[in-house]
Parts: C-alpha cells; structure tokens; sequence
C-alpha cells in the first residue's frame, strides 16, 4: 500500500495547523527567531508523529500507534519548559505576568502541538480512505479534511477576552487624602505629594464591571487582575522605573460590587486605548469560575443586580 | 506585591513623640524636608512612600 502521500499529507497539513496558531503580536511571544524554530520544529515532529499513526494501523502495525503517547509525554514538556523561561524571565518585568498567566501560555503551547498532532492525524486517516480510490482522491480528501481541522481547531481553541465578560468604562483619578482611589476603591496610599500630583495630571483609570456573578467570582482572581494590569501595561506602556514602585499599575475589586478597577500613568494617556486594551485581555482558562451553575444563586444576585450600584 | 510581605524600611516623621523601634526613624524639621527626605529614601531603598496622616511617613517595600 502506498502511504507516502497521506502521511505527506499529514506532516505538511499538521505543521501548517501549527504555523498558524504561531501568532506574533504586540506581545512578541514566541519570539522571533528563535521561539519560531523551537515551536516550528516541535510542531513538525508532532505532526509526523500524527501523520504516521493511520498507515500504520491500516498496514496492521499496530505498535507504531503507541508512538502517539511518547509524544504526549514529550509534549508535557513543552509546558515545562515555556513555565520555566518565562518564570525566569519574571523577575525583569516591571509589572509581572503573574503565575496564572504564566501556566496560562504553557498550557496553549502544550495544547497547539496536540493540535497540530490531530490535524495531521486527520489528514492522513482521510489520505489512507481515499487511497482506496486513487491517489487524486487520497490528495483531495486528505487536504479538505485537513483545511477544516485547521478551520475547527481555530474556531475552538479562540478563547473568550474580558470585553465578553465585563464591561469597562473610563472613570477619573481621584485621592482621598493618600489613598488613590477609583469609582470608589482604595487602590494603594501614596504617600508622595509629587507622585499624587502625578497621578492626577497624568493618570487615566477604568472600571471593569462584571456582566455576572460568573464574571465577578473569575475577575475576583488575583492571576486574572495581575494579568489585566500587565497587559494594559504592555498595551499602554509606563510612565515608571523600577524605583518608583507606587507607579506599579494595581488591580483592585471592590468588595460588594464586584468591580474590578485599575489606575495606571501611562506613556499613551488614552482613555478609549485603555477601555479596548483592558477588553482585549484574554480570560486566562484556569481562572475561569462559574458559581452559578451549581443552582445555589437566586437569578437576581447571579446577574448582579441586587448589588449597589452607581 | 512581589512575594506577598511587605516590610517597613523606614519611617521620616515630623512629629516629637519619636519611640525608638525596629527601623530607623528620620526626625525632619518640617513638611518639606519630610517629603524630600522621603523621596530620597524610596528610591535609594526602592520603596514606595505612604503617608499614615499622623505626621509620619513610612517606607515599605512591597
């Protein structure tokens, strides 16, 4: 049986899937160009290794499909290790990623091999069914097999961003004595008049609301704020150095509202920026929370409306 | 917060019930030697400075 063409097939097919869940943005995570070759390579081999598994199995090799769980073990240490580099790289951040945010990004590296694993797992089954056919119909299936995998696993694998679970919305700096205060919440004491001062003329602040009681608990997360305030620093960038730390954007949550708010002195003092850069933050999975759906919460406090609001 | 405790580094104060403590205390003569004393500490000791409206102010490191 020829199994060339489908596992061919399936290693361009699943690297492809691979390359494309490889997005470079602002963050400039994975770096260029050496995060490329590292997730490139082990994307390819996840890809072979997806590839193989169903000629193997039509061939009546079965032995070769317990290759699929070396890799899976292989691939648990690719979460190890982007946990590593970037917990080594924390202590140089002006504002921290944070451990939530950290295992975050692990967890999607890990995932994406797997994925790449699956697509080229797909390909490849398509490819050996459509041998049966001819070699035309073995490339045809195998390639629209693998384009809607991709197609699928992008839909799937896109996760849901704070603007989903919260609405965010300008509000101004104020102090009450040293207290930097927002819509309410004591942030931090700043004892410093000049550092008040500032806040004051060059500090923007927003308030993120929880649409429900859902949002409220996973925004009452400390890994989720911490990566709020990362982001929005990396977004907005930062009017501080490392030894001016009451600069040091905090997100704090109000106790009986749920709302999360946030001061910061950026570099771009932009208030619809920070609202679209607050929205943009990526609810991080682990810290997903949904109290709700234990039954236990009467539907007005589930959707917060019991709770005092401005 | 960095590895969740903070700790005071030191206090500069305007006020005359001084008591010797665990930290060094900064006697200044008025508000502001206080604020320029306390500036210049933060960022020698890369604290933050918060104000306890009791005519002290501490320095802490978070």
């Amino acid at each position: 049986m020829e199994v060339a063409l489908p596992v061919a097939m399936g290693t361009a097919l699943g690297s492809l899937a691979r390359l494309l869940l490889l997005r470079r943005d602002y963050r400039q995570f994975p770096s260029y160009p050496q995060g490329y070759t590292i997730h490139m390579s082990l994307g390819f081999i996840a890809a072979a290794l997806g590839a193989i598994a169903p000629p193997a199995i039509a061939t009546g090799d079965l032995a070769a499909a317990s290759f699929l769980a070396l890799a899976a073990t292989q691939f648990r240490e690719v979460r190890t290790v982007e946990r590593e580099s970037l917990l080594n790289m924390e202590g140089t951040e002006l504002v921290r990623r944070g451990t939530a945010y950290i295992e975050g990004i692990a967890r999607v590296f890990e995932a994406r091999n797997y994925l790449g694993m699956l697509t080229a797992l797909a390909t490849s089954l398509a490819g050996v069914i459509g041998m049966a056919y001819g070699a035309a119909w073995s490339t045809g299936a195998a390639a629209a097999t693998g384009l809607g995998a991709i197609l699928l696993l992008q839909g799937l694998m896109s996760g849901q961003r704070i603007g989903d679970i919260a609405l965010v919305k300008p509000v101004p700096v104020e102090f009450d004595g040293p207290l930097l205060t927002v819509a309410g919440v004591n942030i931090m004491n700043v004892g410093s008049p000049d550092a008040r001062r500032r806040y004051l003329e060059e500090g923007i602040a927003c308030v993120i609301r929880p649409k429900d009681a859902n949002a409220r608990a996973t925004l009452a997360n400390l890994g989720q704020r911490q990566a709020i305030a990362h982001e929005v620093s990396l977004l907005l960038g930062l009017k501080m150095d490392v030894d001016e730390p009451e600069f040091t954007p905090i997100a704090r949550q109000h106790p009986v509202t749920g709302e999360v708010v946030l001061a910061i002195v950026p570099l771009l003092k932009d208030q619809a920026a920070l609202v679209r850069a607050v929205e943009y933050v990526p609810v991080l999975e682990g810290t997903v929370r949904k109290p709700v759906r234990s039954g236990l919460w009467p539907p007005e406090l589930a959707a917060l409306s019991g709770v005092g609001r401005r | 917060m960095r590895d969740g405790e903070s700790r005071i580094l030191a206090v500069v104060t305007i006020g005359d019930n001084v008591v010797a403590g665990g930290v060094p205390v900064f006697r200044a003569a008025d508000d502001d030697e206080r604020e320029q004393v306390a500036r210049l500490l933060a960022k020698i000791l890369r604290g933050t400075v918060h104000d306890l409206q009791n005519g002290a102010y501490v320095i802490v490191r978070h």
